[in-house]
């Protein structure tokens, strides 16, 4: 059983982002870029899949610039056993990248499609969904664990206040939640042999897609700056302050 | 002590910056693990260098001690004061930052400013400032250059000594010297900033210091290096430093069982290597992010493997996983702290003896206690080891302590016969004392001199360091 995994190259979660300047979006020149970290979930899980013997082969696409081709590395030295970069240079959305991803499995014949259930930067949770849609698939969001038996997947998944256990039948969408697992470091010696896997260089055109956005981004700011509290000295104090500054009672 | 002269520092710090309840002293009179618990007729907390002055000449007046006290994470008891008599400052309130210079790459802040925060104003104003320890979080830049504090950082930008540019200090009557110009280059005679680093309170009391700033480093690699022997780190460590001139700023190891204790104890962590002895934290800091020097690193210690230096090595890929890295390395102390007892020795040693230190004090620890366990880690680049020794899992604590002086007498005997240090990094204060006394006497008189001409009425800190 083949696997895919679409990764996304994102800024590093660590990283402090600042708007620019003209608020047209967050600054990247300069900044330390990593795998999305729902992603490197997913790659580990797939990693997981393929030591238990449940898959085959590891197949990782990321959309995106060339350096995109790093995070595909990271993969690869992480466990992966080949990858796909769709090189573009345009800001991606999740229907297009989806119709992408479609594309590509449908060259692949993968029996899984394990994806982060959001990125970090634009934090759209759709890719999945639309994929899982577009190709007609079982879908199993939000997987804190995953049982497989005989075409069948066993998932549990994160939902508001408690945990949902489903059956879907292959082939299936897995978008990952931050508990399915902790992903691995890589280590050096596949860092080493990560150097000598293949990655395809394709273009959107080369599945017939068309890159063009269909959101136009207007306007990023900052959240606003939360002001330094007070201590007041009595109860009649604060009942007032709440009362006729804050207006809250 | 009389009301009156209590009367009269209150009336130079205010009411609210003096604490006179013995309850509500007791987060500065006892130290964090609980070893050290003293007492003090109060503790008072100036806003200014100026307040501290006139608190100095009132104490000066009526020859009263002074302990002063940055974050209160000393190790060897010298921030702690021990007498109804004596009084506790807390330079927490002294704590503004005077000037960020990005010309002069130095920043000039109060003592009392927590070190995490000096490194984020740094941060903030596209500046680095390299000191760095477990305590950063609660620590104070004060407290850094009383004891001239080492850390994780040492191995590339050196100790505190090394970051000082300038100190302001006030004597014990009162009088302020300043001495904060950013000067690399100053020969006008005794170095009197050098004095003061070290000297943990015992000479006048450090109130605000200007310190060397670097550019900031835009990328990291850390990684994990799985290692058979000690003495196999410190080649990898040479190779390393001849091959890549990308700066390597830490290299730090760990024994087996200092990371089978933080796996234990501290939640979300876990073991890199499956099976290891020794394991190396190195990390290098970048002014630039580059394929090419990230391959030379890779290419550098993928040949370790080769050369058969090193068994196994993991290479992190985001800023998280190198912070969850540091994490196994930082949290080595609290993970000890829940084994039960533990004897500590804070040593260094010549760096070609390492080994043989390592594996000598292992005996002693044995051979005295056969359970024991023995946590190592330590930043082995400069020498200095933190040798910890463990009660055995089902022991009586104390019945362990028990062994105390005599187990760190014959590692510090060890020590002392390879030409080490019996306190590398963190002080003397009243722990090592002892040692002090019995392996430096001829620099002990000496220091007695400075010390004597410098505070004649013996109320700076006394009994640290010294024995009256």
């Amino acid at each position: 059983m083949k696997v895919l995994v679409p990764i996304k190259r994102v800024v590093d979660y660590n990283v402090k982002i600042r708007v620019k300047s003209d608020n047209s979006g967050v600054e990247l020149s300069n900044i330390k870029m990593s795998m999305n970290p729902f992603d490197e979930i997913a790659v580990e899980e797939a990693i997981r899949l393929k030591e238990a013997g449940t898959v085959s082969e590891i197949i990782v696409i990321s959309i995106g610039p060339q350096q995109a081709q790093e995070t595909i590395r990271t993969a690869l030295a992480m466990g992966a056993d080949r990858g796909i970069l769709i090189k573009t240079d345009e800001l991606v959305e999740p229907l297009n990248v989806a119709k992408l991803i479609k594309g590509v499995s449908e060259e692949e014949n993968p029996e899984i499609i394990i994806l982060g259930k959001q990125a970090i930067d634009d934090d759209s949770n759709q890719t999945g969904q639309m994929l899982a849609a577009l190709l007609g698939w079982s879908q199993g969001t939000f997987a804190s664990e995953l049982k497989f038996s005989d075409g069948k997947i066993n998932v549990i998944r994160e939902i508001d206040g408690g945990l949902q256990t489903i059956d879907i039948k292959l082939p299936s969408i897995i978008t990952t939640d931050l508990r399915l697992n902790e992903p691995r470091y890589a280590s050096l010696p596949n860092i080493m042999k990560a150097k000598k896997k293949p990655i395809d260089e394709k273009s959107p055109e080369d599945y017939n897609i068309q890159i063009s956005p269909m959101l136009e981004i207007l306007k990023v700011s900052e959240p606003a700056q939360r002001e330094a509290g007070i201590k007041v000295e009595t109860v009649e104090e604060l009942v007032d302050k709440l009362k006729n500054e804050a207006g809250v009672i | 002590m009389k009301k009156e002269i209590l009367n009269k520092i209150q009336k130079v710090v205010g009411k609210s910056n003096i604490i006179l309840q013995e309850d509500d002293m007791h987060n500065y009179l006892t130290e964090w693990r609980g070893v050290y618990s003293g007492k003090a007729a109060a503790v008072i907390k100036p806003k200014s260098t100026n307040e501290v002055s006139r608190v100095l000449k009132i104490a000066y007046e009526y020859n009263i001690p002074i302990i002063t006290q940055g974050g209160n994470t000393g190790l060897v008891g010298g921030q702690i004061p021990f007498d109804k008599n004596h009084l506790l400052l807390s330079l927490e309130k002294l704590n503004k930052v005077r000037e960020v210079n990005n010309i002069d790459r130095s920043i000039t802040a109060e003592a009392g400013i927590k070190l995490s925060e000096l490194q984020n104003i740094c941060m903030k104003n596209n500046l680095f400032f390299p000191l760095s320890l477990a305590s950063e979080g609660s620590c104070t830049i004060g407290g850094n250059i009383a004891t001239n504090a080492g850390g994780v950082g040492v191995l590339y930008y050196g100790n505190t000594r090394e970051l000082v540019l300038g100190l302001e200090v006030v004597l014990p009557d009162g009088k302020i010297i300043n001495n904060l110009q950013a000067l690399v280059k100053d020969n006008t005679g005794y170095s009197i900033k050098n004095l003061f680093i070290g000297s943990e309170g015992t000479l006048g009391v450090i109130t605000a210091a200007t310190v060397k700033a670097f550019p900031q480093p835009k990328e990291k690699y850390t990684a994990f290096l799985k290692i058979n022997s000690p003495n196999k780190s410190i080649k990898a460590l040479r190779i390393i430093q001849e091959s890549i001139s990308t700066p390597l700023t830490a290299f730090e190891l760990m024994n087996n069982r200092s990371i089978q204790f933080v796996i234990r104890h501290i939640p979300k962590t876990f073991a890199p290597f499956s099976k290891f002895k020794w394991m190396v934290l190195v990390e290098f800091s970048s002014l630039e992010s580059s394929d090419l020097e990230k391959e030379r690193i890779e290419k550098t210690l993928n040949g370790l493997i080769d050369l058969g230096l090193v068994e196994d090595a993991v290479l992190s890929n985001s800023k998280s996983q190198s912070k969850n890295m540091w994490k196994l390395r930082e949290s080595i102390s609290e993970a000890q702290k829940k084994e039960g007892g533990s004897i500590k020795n804070d040593i260094s040693v010549p760096i070609k003896f390492i080994n043989k230190f390592i594996h000598d004090a292992t005996s002693i620890s044995k051979k005295n206690i056969p359970d024991s366990r023995c946590v190592i880690f330590g930043h082995i680049g400069d020498g200095n080891i933190h040798f910890n020794i463990s009660q055995p899992p089902k022991a009586e604590k104390q019945e362990f302590l028990k062994k105390e002086n005599h187990l760190r007498k014959k590692i510090v005997e060890l020590t002392m016969s390879l030409d080490g240090s019996f306190s590398a990094e963190h002080g003397i204060g009243l722990a090592r004392k002892g040692d002090l006394k019995k392996y430096k006497k001829d620099k002990l008189i000496l220091m007695k001199g400075i010390k004597e001409s410098i505070d004649k009425k013996n109320i700076m800190n006394p009994g640290k360091i010294f024995d009256y």
